[in-house]
């Protein structure tokens, strides 16, 4: 059984990613949270069972992707290579794409919305 | 009576008187064997002066001259010995000596011998004779012992000799001579007057043959000085004292085109001025030869042919013995190629001055041999400086007006310039207290230094320029150029915002609508709108990712870096196969490195752009629908890329249109009509050049190529 966490703010791209993992997934185990800090903190109750797949959105309120992974590497008690982060975004800008590139804990910076093909590869 | 007595007293007497007469008769005959002796005596004198007379005709020389006197003087006066001075005043050293018969101790010492022949006329009494006694003659050991002398002397001044003429006899054979007395006056005036005589014929003689001689050689110069005339290649011109041509030399001919015949008899300004000759300079070379004076000038004259040059000429008046003016000398030069030298010089001068005035360009000039600096007006303006205050101080002045921060490194790096042979030009950029308004003034300078090939400087030439206005603007531009940048990344990161936001809904309803399409139970209609409604969501965000990318283009820098084309090229096709069929052919060949230098985020939006045309525009109608990058790199300074497509094709009447802003050529496309414009503004941003073939319903061509500098 497959399990995933979803970190984004906006509640329409939480319920389509929920839907898409099911269309593919029937029985994956989604655990979903609108604000970064939120999924810090769970990540750091349940290590070191970490989800098999995090997706995480860059331009969030409060913390962004971008510091939630710094926080993530920081905390030292959480090992990433246990699990993998994808890092979801509708921006353009290159520079998200090259600061993605250049975090070796992110698998790849991939485009809003998730598509049943792509949850099919991970399947 | 006494007659015979009478008689014989008469007769008596008459015979004491016979007697007498007897006696008188005899002595009357002594007398005249007597004289008939002196008479013979005296012929045989007369002979002997007639042979001295002829051998002195035939004398060679003076010195020889001197010989046969004293030898006559011995012959005809009957004397035992003989001393003969012959001196010349004005030329010591023809002064001639000689002496006969006597025992001379001062046989090297003419000097000697002369001054003691000089002692017997200390009373100057000219021309006259005497006789020499005994005490007289002891005063030296030369005469001491002779009893008596017969001196004459005379003196020539016409001639500038004087001469001594001594005859002696010794007290030893005193008794055997006849006393000297004044005997033979007549003879004797004869014997001098003769001397005298021939010293004069001789020493007129020596001057015909010298005047001869002087004749003859300046004959010889003469000679010379015509071959010269003749010879040289400038121009002689010898005219009479009314300045009429006499003579023209060879040069003058070929410079002119005159023939001597032609203008003999004439003046040279008749036929040599034109209407450019200087009349002020032609007035000052007449008055010149009016008052019979030297004059140099340089006239514009005219050949035969019409033709001006330059002559520069030199006349001289020649005067004779008696101050009169018999000629004029002038010798003249064809100067033309030299003063057109000259003008050009002076026109390039004057030219380099004008550039250096109007584009305010000081430029200044320093003599090291000497020691003389010249500046330009511009360098005075520059330095706030009238002329005469600062010249005689330039350096001084120039040094002063430094700015005291700079000072010390601007005056060693001209040292080192001027001091290390192999540094040529020396480029500064320094500030000024300017003079007059004490303003701050930033210049920049360039020295240069001349040497020769011994590395010896010969000269220091520098411009400046005033570059305080320049330097401000420059300021001015930095502080505009960093808003700008600030401007352009708050520009930056709204339009990515911007983007963001207007994209995140259209990205949820693409998300909705993938639902509904893989999960939802609907009917053929509703799927059919839902289609159109995906297409244009999916077209909303291509427009906008276009727009995105025609602002990065408009605002960024080019960034070069290295990358593979090959592996951006994969990509795009990667990229470009989820969109499209999958009888689509994605070609590529490459020629050379595949690694380029170039801007790499413009070069992706290029590609992507030119080939995503390809297969958005692909011929659904055929078999094998194809793109083909064939990528060529081996040429070091450019890039090229040849895009070509069996598609659709451009009709002709669009491909002039294709790069415009919106413009679309195709109705059944879904594109924006950014894609190609975009294109068009990232080749002009890279100074490349892009050219479409196309034929619709065949395919598209594209050629890109691109410079690449490192």
């Amino acid at each position: 059984m497959k399990s995933f966490l979803l970190i984004e703010d906006d509640d329409i791209f939480n319920f389509i990613h929920n839907q898409i993992i099911l269309q593919v997934i029937p029985d994956a185990k989604i655990t979903i949270f609108k604000y970064a800090q939120q999924a810090l903190d769970y990540l750091n109750e349940i290590h070191p069972n970490l989800p098999d797949y995090i997706f995480l959105d860059l331009n969030m309120p409060e913390m962004n992707g971008f510091e939630f992974l710094d926080n993530l590497s920081n905390s030292g008690s959480i090992d990433c290579t246990k699990t993998t982060i994808y890092l979801v975004t509708s921006s353009l800008d290159h520079r998200d794409s090259e600061h993605a590139n250049s975090l070796e804990f992110v698998k790849s910076l991939i485009d809003k919305p998730l598509s049943i093909d792509f949850i099919k590869l991970l399947n | 009576m006494n007659s015979t007595s009478k008689d014989y007293d008469q007769l008596l007497k008459e015979f004491s008187e016979l007697q007498l007469r007897v006696t008188r008769f005899s002595f009357t005959e002594q007398q005249l064997i007597n004289t008939r002796d002196q008479l013979d005596h005296e012929l045989v004198q007369y002979k002997r002066l007639s042979l001295f007379n002829s051998q002195a005709l035939k004398s060679s020389s003076l010195s020889h001259f001197t010989l046969e006197i004293a030898e006559a003087i011995v012959d005809i006066f009957e004397v035992e010995a003989a001393a003969v001075l012959i001196k010349n005043c004005q030329e010591p050293e023809k002064t001639q000596i000689h002496i006969e018969g006597i025992n001379n101790p001062y046989k090297y010492d003419s000097l000697k011998l002369q001054e003691i022949i000089t002692s017997f006329s200390s009373d100057f009494i000219e021309n006259h004779s005497r006789i020499l006694n005994e005490d007289e003659l002891a005063k030296d050991e030369l005469f001491s012992t002779y009893k008596e002398g017969l001196l004459f002397y005379f003196i020539d001044h016409e001639t500038g000799y004087s001469a001594y003429l001594i005859g002696l006899i010794s007290k030893a054979k005193y008794p055997l001579y006849r006393p000297l007395e004044i005997r033979y006056e007549t003879i004797f005036k004869i014997f001098v007057t003769q001397v005298r005589s021939h010293l004069e014929n001789r020493i007129k003689s020596e001057k015909i043959q010298a005047q001869i001689q002087q004749i003859s050689s300046s004959e010889l110069e003469l000679k010379k000085l015509s071959l010269i005339a003749t010879k040289t290649k400038n121009s002689v011109v010898i005219s009479d004292s009314e300045g009429k041509i006499e003579w023209v030399n060879d040069a003058f001919q070929v410079i002119t085109g005159f023939k001597l015949d032609e203008i003999k008899g004439k003046k040279p300004k008749d036929f040599l001025q034109g209407p450019a000759s200087d009349m002020n300079e032609i007035e000052r070379l007449s008055l010149a030869l009016r008052n019979k004076e030297n004059i140099e000038t340089t006239l514009i004259n005219y050949n035969k042919g019409g033709q001006p040059y330059y002559n520069q000429l030199e006349i001289t008046p020649v005067f004779d013995e008696q101050n009169k003016l018999v000629n004029f000398i002038s010798i003249q030069k064809d100067i033309t190629e030299e003063m057109r030298i000259k003008q050009e010089i002076l026109k390039i001068n004057s030219r380099f001055e004008l550039i250096a005035k109007k584009s305010n360009i000081g430029i200044w000039e320093w003599d090291p041999i000497n020691q003389t600096i010249v500046w330009n007006d511009v360098l005075y303006d520059i330095y706030g400086a009238s002329q005469p205050e600062v010249d005689s101080v330039l350096f001084d002045f120039w040094k002063s007006c430094i700015h005291p921060d700079d000072r010390l490194t601007v005056v060693s790096e001209s040292n080192h310039l001027v001091e290390n042979m192999q540094e040529q030009l020396l480029e500064q950029e320094y500030r000024i207290v300017r003079r007059n308004d004490n303003e701050i003034r930033d210049l920049k300078c360039v020295t240069l230094v001349e040497r020769n090939k011994d590395g010896l400087m010969l000269r220091l030439i520098g411009t400046a320029i005033d570059v305080t206005e320049i330097k401000q603007y420059e300021r001015a531009i930095l502080t505009k150029n960093q808003e700008l940048k600030k401007i352009n990344s708050e520009l930056d990161n709204f339009v990515y915002s911007v983007s963001h936001d207007l994209r995140s809904p259209l990205l949820s309803i693409k998300g909705i609508l993938s639902l509904v399409f893989n999960g939802a139970q609907i009917d053929e209609t509703t799927t059919n709108y839902l289609k159109l409604a995906e297409k244009s969501v999916i077209r909303l965000d291509e427009t906008i990712q276009e727009i995105l990318e025609y602002s990065r283009n408009a605002r960024l820098e080019v960034n070069k870096e290295e990358f593979d084309v090959s592996s951006m090229i994969q990509t795009i096709f990667e990229d470009l196969k989820f969109s499209t069929s999958e009888s689509f052919e994605f070609n590529f060949s490459i020629i050379g490195n595949p690694i380029i230098h170039s801007d790499k985020s413009r070069i992706e939006i290029l590609l992507k752009n030119l080939i995503g045309n390809s297969v958005k525009y692909h011929r659904k109608d055929i078999q094998n629908p194809f793109v083909l990058v064939e990528f060529n790199h081996t040429d070091k300074n450019e890039v090229n890329f040849t895009i070509s497509d069996n598609g659709e094709g451009i009709p002709e009447k669009h491909l002039t249109k294709i790069f415009d802003m919106f413009y679309r050529a195709s109705s059944s496309s879904q594109g924006t009509g950014l894609g190609l414009y975009i294109c068009k503004e990232i080749v002009n941003k890279l100074a490349a050049n892009i050219e479409i073939q196309s034929k619709q319903n065949e395919g598209t061509i594209v050629h890109l190529t691109i410079p690449e500098t490192i």
